[in-house]
Formats: C-alpha cells, structure tokens, sequence
C-alpha cells in the first residue's frame, strides 16, 4: 500500500527526504548538550555536607540556565550557585582552521543527609530557555557516625512557648572534652533551624571581632562566625570546654514547631607526623559526632481578645513613650512637630505607632492630626515617630498623655504605658472661617469656544482628585507650532507705528514747507519780471530807462532780505544824480547801466536762492 | 607704471582692512545665526521628546511608572519653555502633564500662563475649569469675564500679541490718512485717518482700561499647602483656619523678597513665602 503510494506519488516520497535530510541536518548544526553528575570523594556521613555538581557542557554562552533539584528523603539539598566556563580550541585540518567554542555550566549543590543508609538521588535538571538537560539519577551510601561521649551540642531552650514578633535570644552551646581542645581539626555545626528564613527570622547577629573566640555555623546564607565565650565546667567528673554564643530571633509563623536537634560533626587527629620543615601535620584521624535534643517550640499569636486600641504590634518588656512638641506656645491653627520616641526590650524594627485620633490619645475635636503614617526610624535603640498635629480649639491647655500598649509574654497580658502630658498655651488666631470665605460668582459662559466648559456650581461638592472626567488632557504634537519663539513677530508692531509716526512727520514737513515755497516763487516771479524790465530799457529815453532801472532795484531789494546794499545803493545814487541834475545836465552811460543793473539783479536773486 | 605702483601699494591695506572688515562681519552674523538656529533645533528635539514621553505615559499600565513619565514630559516641556519656546500649545501641554500628575498648583498656573499668551485658547480654558474644580469649594478663583470682556468680544477671540499687531497696523493706516489730508487736503484721507484711528483706539482701550482697573502681578500657590500668615514672619499668626491648597490664584499686592503679600480673589488679604508661590511672568 505504502509502495504504491510512493510509486504513484514520487513528489511525497521527495518530500519525506528532505524532511528527514534537514532534521539529520539540524542535528548536526552542533553537538547535543551532555549532563555529568559529580559528587565529592566519599564516605559519605549522616549531617555532613556534600558537594553535588551538576555539569552541562554543550549549552549556549546565554541565557544562565536554571537548576532544579527534589531533594531526597531525609536529606536536604539546596542549591549554592551556577558556574559558567567557556573553552575555545583551534584545529587545522588540510590547511582549514576550524575554531571551536565550548560552554559548560555548573550546577552546584549541597546535599546533607539526616539518617543513614541507602540515598537515592534523583536526576538534577538544567534549563537554558527549551533545552532541558537532566543527569541519571545516582544512589549513594550514608554512613552513622556513632555519638560519642565527649561531645554534646544544644539550642536552648529546647521547649518554649513565644509569640509572633517577639524577640527570642536562643543560644547555642558545644560541649567538648577538655582532652579534645588541641585534637579538633576541623568541625561543622548545622541545624535546621538555621534554615527555615521565611519562619524564623534572625536579627542583627554579633560580628566577631579579630582575633577573638568564634563559633562557625552552617545557615541558609553560608557559613557565619559568631563570638562565643569559652568556658570550663566539670560533668560526671569529665572536664569539658563549653563554647557558647547566643542569636536573636523572631518568629514570623504561629504554630507548632518540632525542629530536629542541632548537630555537630568533627574530625579528631589520633596521631600527629612530622614533616620535612618540622611542621606538627595529622597523620591519622577520625570523625566525631553529636545531636542535641529536638527543639518543641510553640509560636502563638498575641491575643486579639482584650488588645487595646494602642497597641501597635509591640511586644516585648518594659516598652516607654516619651513625646515632646517643638513649640508650646502656638497660634490656634500652627502646625506642631511631636515627635514620638519608643523604646524597650522588644524588636522595634516592626512596632508602629497607634492611631492618635482616638480615645486615649488626642480629641478629634481639638487636634487635627496630618493623616501620612510616619514610618519612623530606629535612633539610638529607640523607635522615633514625627508627626504633625493642628490646635483647632482656643481652649485647648495641653497636649493630653498618649495611651501606648504592648504585648508582655513573660506575664502573657497587654500591659500599658502613658506619655506625660505637655502643657500647651493656645492663643487665638486673626482667623476667617471657610464659611466666611465666598467663592466667587460662577463664570458666564464662554462667548467664544465651540464646547464651553461645564462651570461648578457654588454649592457643588467639590470633585474627587483625580476624576477629571471633563478636561481635555489631549496634548499637541504639532512641533512647528510649539517651539514657536517670541521674536520677528514681536517686533511687527513697532516696525508698524515707526511707520505710520513716519508718515505723519512727513506730511506735516511738507504740508511745512508749502507758505515758504510760494515765497521763493513769488521772488522768482518777480525777479524774471523786473529783469525783463531792466532788459527792456535798453531802447527808452535815457532819462525813462534809468528811472524803470532804479524802480525795478528797489522792488527787488523790498524783497530780498540780503540785498547788497553795499553796491545797490551807490548805484541808485548814481541813477539818481542823473535822473535829478538841474537841466538835465548829467550824461548817462546806458548800456553800462542796464550791465551792471543785471548783475546787482543777478546778486540779489542769488542771494535769495 | 611706478605711480600706478605706488597707488596700488597704497590702496592695497585698505582694501585688506575692508575685505578683513567683511569676512570678520560675516562670521559674526554666522555665529549668531548659528547660534540661534541651534537653540531652534534643541528647543524642537526636547518638545520631540516631551510629546514621546507624553504618549507613553499614556499608554503606561503601572501608575507608578505613568506618573514618573509624566513628571518627565513636564519637566522636558519646562525646558523647552525656559529655552525661549512661548506660546500657549506648550504651555497647556505642560499644564496638562502638571494635571496628570496631580500637582494642580502647577497645572493652573500653566493654564493661566497660556491663557496669557492667547485668552481665545479653548483647551486651556477648559481645562483651567476642570483643575479649579479640585481645590476646596471656599478657594476664591478669578472671575473670568468682567464689563471690558463681555463689550469688546474681540479681546476673547485675539490673542494680546495678534491684539498688538492688529492696533498697530490701524494706527499706520490711519498715519497714511492723515498724511493724505495733509499733503493733499480732501475728505478721502480725512475719513481713512478718522475709521482707522477709531478702529485702533477699540482695540487697545480695552487693555487699557483693564490694566487702569488692575496692574497687580497675578500668581498661582504652587507649595502643597501654605500656611497664609497675617505679616511677614514665619511665626505670625495663620491668617486663615485652613493652609492654603497649591493652586490658589492671587495677586500681588507687595513684594518683600522672601514674603508676598497677595490678595485674594474675595478680597482678603496674607501674607505667603515667596517659595510657596509662582507668579504668572515667571518662566
């Protein structure tokens, strides 16, 4: 059947070929990833940490792969970080070079196994986005280190009953054979307890100064030094070191706790060599181990029935307030700073401060209290709280003892504490009250826009910020429009009434001028009119031609006011002379009188130019 | 040839002087124009980008993040303002991003900076409404018409600089009239200088009477609250039960430095630190 299909259809059997081709080709793109499993050298002992690797080579440089493990039962493993290495090798072949990339990331683990016998380790996996590469899985042998004698180790107390946000010293005590002191060569303290974060939350641990006596613990975070002291004591007539230090912790889960006991295991030299330099090494050695009593711890609640109303999560022993005010003589109205302080034994880190606005603080009536709820900070052991309170009463004479309570556990009941009252002296105020203060008239609608706007009303309660349900919060975009800049346009009104003042001096020099143009023409007139009757003269009677000479100079100069009376005047004496002579006895030179008589017409004519 | 020599010789530092004069003119006008163009281009590219961050806070789903873009196109905006930009879009829109990041002191104090510019602005106007709708109803707001608004409309619908330009291209044609009657006395140049010097008084006296009525500064509280003091001193009595919500408008009645005193729109009167305040001639 198949066969014939093919045989009828040779395409599909073309198709299947490629498709199987480029897989085979995809395939050999790069080599698959591979996965090792390594753990460290064994034996492997019950409460001793071991190193698990996951090794996948094959990967790309990029995205870090995740790691995922289950743990075993009765084991924990937890995962300590992921470590990448990349290799490049160059070969040539035939004259080709062929460079090649290796990535390779680890998986590291710390697997500690709470009982002996048989462990099976289930396949580990890494992801790197679809690619997920997984070990096989592996079995390995736990081997019992028997207890012995001259070790013990405890948390203390084993049985106690705590509430939530409480502070809890715990301490932590090695018990070891004094003969032991110079033998330990090297030891590991564990407990599960140290590991649960999100339950018991340890706070602020010592740090261990140089050179001092320290405790090394396991924790979820690593191994940490703790200061211990180092003391002698003497059990069943065995002589022991006892090296202890304490933590502070706080649960933050209620509930029954049943926590496996601490555990300590260490590696004693039985005998000593020594070395080329006369260096004291170990020659031989052997492990040590011990288990402290399971802890029953009971995490309660504080109780809900009876909490008072200022109780702020505060829990602990001998809690105090203390308040005080930055003024004590105000205006009714002035803001006053009080600032807050909160100390006792307890963990301030999580208290609060209560609601002032209630019975046993400050009257709603006569306080105004700012609503932000001051996160406070830790000053000098003690909380600090600021916050800001109005007067609103006249009468008000002191700012009232706050009610501050808190949870004891030793006695198991709220206890409660008052701050002192702060007298205050209130004085009134040049105060108008929001009733006397109007709003002004509504706007008449707008005359211009095409939608105007809807306008509140007076008694209109005003809007809940952030409703703007009517405004347009449209913006513009047009680019040419918004980076417009005051400048040419500016100065178009200035060029504009430069222009008209311009114009208007103008017309009136002009308009000005006119009364001395028709002067000058006139004298023009008159010039051309006399010095055609000068001219003229030239053909009358001697005695006629000087008399029209002589009254055409003085018309002339009536109307020059620069007439060159220096040469005019000896020359109408001259016509004169003539004119006037008894008899008619002067002989007049005509032609000479009419030259000269021009030119003095030509003189005043200039001069009046 | 020698004293054609001598007169070239002699003409030749001159004309070095003149053509130096020239070039070194020239490369002044460059660096100015320069200059200017640049700022342009630097003005144009931080609006670019005001408009951008705009858009995506828009499109913001966190609030957080929304108002942080906003407080950022705001700011660009602002910069684009103190950089020269002036006119009423780029106001309102940073106004409108002050709005969006519910700093309503700033926000009306960018409307009525727009509004300034250009009082025919309808989107400012409105919004200017919307943004005194969040303060208490016992906040006093400006009346927004007054005799000279509502007789010479033309005031709502120019903007002052367009009002500017309009009163001085009448006062030049009416110059132009007049100057006709003058030189060549007649009716016709008589009657252009009469409408036009009518046409230019209708338009400026408005402004005129207005500013005869009230020549105070005008200002916006920006401070979030402001504890309005009856004198000049930070421990003066409050003058009112309630601080002061950014947002109120005043006027100036005196300027002592670090204190103004303003002036309510119902007529009472404070006095506020000038921190507090942003008068509307301010950047």
């Amino acid at each position: 059947m198949g066969s014939n299909i093919f045989h009828h259809h040779p395409f599909l059997f073309l198709l299947l070929g490629l498709v199987l081709g480029s897989s085979g080709a995809s395939r050999a793109e790069g080599p698959s990833p591979e996965a090792q499993l390594r753990l460290a050298r064994g034996p492997y002992y019950v409460s001793e940490a071991i190193e698990v690797h996951l090794q996948v080579t094959g990967l790309q440089r990029s995205p870090e792969p995740s790691c995922h493990a289950n743990p075993p039962p009765g084991a924990r493993l937890e995962w300590r970080g992921t470590q990448p290495s990349v290799s490049s090798s160059m070969r040539i072949e035939g004259g080709q070079v062929t460079r090649t990339e290796t990535v390779t990331f680890t998986c590291q683990f710390v697997l500690v196994a709470s009982k002996p016998g048989r462990l099976r380790i289930d396949p580990l996996e890494m992801r790197q986005g679809t690619v997920q590469v997984q070990s096989e899985p592996h079995a390995i042998q736990i081997e019992s280190i028997p207890l012995d004698a001259r070790l013990r180790i405890e948390i203390l107390p084993t049985a106690t009953s705590m509430v939530l946000g409480q502070q809890v010293p715990i301490r932590i005590e090695w018990w070891l054979d004094a003969k032991l002191d110079e033998a330990i060569r090297r030891y590991s303290i564990r407990s599960p307890l140290f590991e649960m974060p999100d339950t018991f939350r340890f706070l602020d641990d010592a740090i261990a100064s140089r050179n001092a006596t320290t405790l090394q613990i396991q924790t979820s975070e690593g191994e940490i030094a703790l200061p211990a002291r180092v003391d002698t004591r003497i059990e069943n007539n065995r002589e022991y070191l006892v090296l202890s230090t304490e933590r502070n912790m706080m649960p933050l889960q209620s509930g029954q706790f049943e926590i496996p006991g601490i555990t300590v295991s260490a590696e004693e030299v039985t005998r000593w060599q020594r070395d080329l330099f006369g260096s004291r090494r170990p020659a031989a050695s052997r492990r040590l181990f011990a288990e402290g009593e399971p802890l029953d711890w009971t995490v309660n609640e504080a109780p809900a029935a009876g909490q008072p109303e200022s109780f702020a999560g505060a829990i602990g022993q001998g809690f105090s307030l203390e308040v005080s005010a930055d003024r004590s003589v105000v205006q009714r109205g002035d803001p006053i700073e009080l600032t807050l302080v909160i100390q006792g034994q307890g963990h301030l880190g999580t208290i609060g401060l209560p609601k002032l606005d209630r019975a046993g603080a400050l009257p709603v009536d006569a306080f105004r209290i700012s609503h932000k709820e001051p996160t406070g900070k830790i000053v000098d052991g003690a909380k600090q709280f600021r916050v800001h309170v109005r007067v609103l009463d006249d009468s008000v004479r002191e700012i009232p003892a706050i009610e501050y309570a808190w949870f004891d556990p030793e006695k198991d009941s709220y206890q409660t504490t008052r701050s002192r009252p702060i007298a205050l002296a209130v004085r009134p105020a040049d105060i108008i009250s929001a009733a006397d203060v109007v709003r002004a008239a509504p706007p008449e609608p707008s005359q211009g826009g095409p939608n105007p706007p809807p306008t509140p009303a007076t008694t209109q309660p005003p809007v809940a910020p952030g409703i703007l349900s009517d405004a347009d919060l449209s913006i513009d975009v047009q680019i040419d429009r918004l980076a417009l800049q005051k400048g040419a346009s500016a100065n178009a009104p200035t060029l504009l009434y430069g222009f008209g003042i311009s114009l208007i001096t103008a017309a009136f020099l002009w308009r000005g001028s006119a009364h001395w143009r028709r002067k000058r023409n006139s004298r023009r007139v008159a010039y051309r009119k006399q010095r055609a009757v000068i001219e003229s003269c030239s053909q009358d009677d001697p005695q006629e031609a000087l008399r029209k000479i002589a009254a055409a100079l003085r018309a002339l100069a009536s109307e020059s006011t620069t007439a060159p009376y220096s040469e005019l005047e000896p020359f109408l004496r001259e016509c004169d002379d003539i004119l006037y002579a008894p008899n008619g006895s002067a002989a007049a030179n005509l032609p000479a009188q009419i030259q000269r008589a021009l030119e003095l017409a030509e003189a005043m004519m200039r001069d009046m130019r | 040839m020698s004293q054609h020599s001598r007169l070239i010789s002699g003409l030749g530092p001159a004309r070095y002087t003149s053509t130096r004069a020239i070039w070194a003119a020239l490369f002044i006008l460059g660096v100015l124009f320069g200059d200017s163009a640049m700022a342009a281009d630097e003005i144009r590219d931080t609006i670019e980008e005001g408009i951008e961050t705009y858009q995506r806070a828009m499109r913001a789903e966190r609030r957080d993040e929304r108002m942080a873009l906003f407080a950022r196109s705001e700011h660009l905006f602002s910069d684009a303002i103190e950089r020269g930009a002036r006119n009423a879009s780029i106001e309102t829109n940073r106004a409108n991003a002050a709005l969006q990041t519910a700093r309503t002191g700033h926000a009306i104090w960018g409307y009525r900076r727009a509004l300034e510019i250009d009082p025919s602005h309808t989107q400012a106007r409105r919004n200017l409404e919307q943004a005194r709708t969040r303060l208490p109803d016992w906040v006093s707001t400006p009346e927004s018409s007054g005799f000279a608004d509502t007789f010479f409309f033309w005031r709502q619908a120019l903007s002052p600089s367009e009002l500017r330009l309009w009163a001085a291209g009448c006062f030049a044609l009416a110059a132009l009239g007049l100057a006709i009657a003058l030189i060549r006395p007649g009716l016709t140049g008589r009657l252009i200088a009469l409408i036009f010097s009518l046409l230019w008084i209708g338009l400026l006296a408005p402004g005129w009477i207005e500013q005869q009525k009230e020549s105070r500064p005008a200002g916006v509280l920006i401070a979030e609250e402001t504890i309005a003091r009856s004198a000049d001193a930070r421990h003066a009595p409050p003058r009112f039960t309630e601080p002061l919500p950014a947002g109120t408008e005043f006027l100036v009645v005196e300027d002592r430095q670090a204190w103004l005193e303003i002036e309510l729109h119902n007529g009472r009167r404070a006095w506020v630190p000038a921190s507090a305040v942003a008068p509307l001639n301010q950047p």
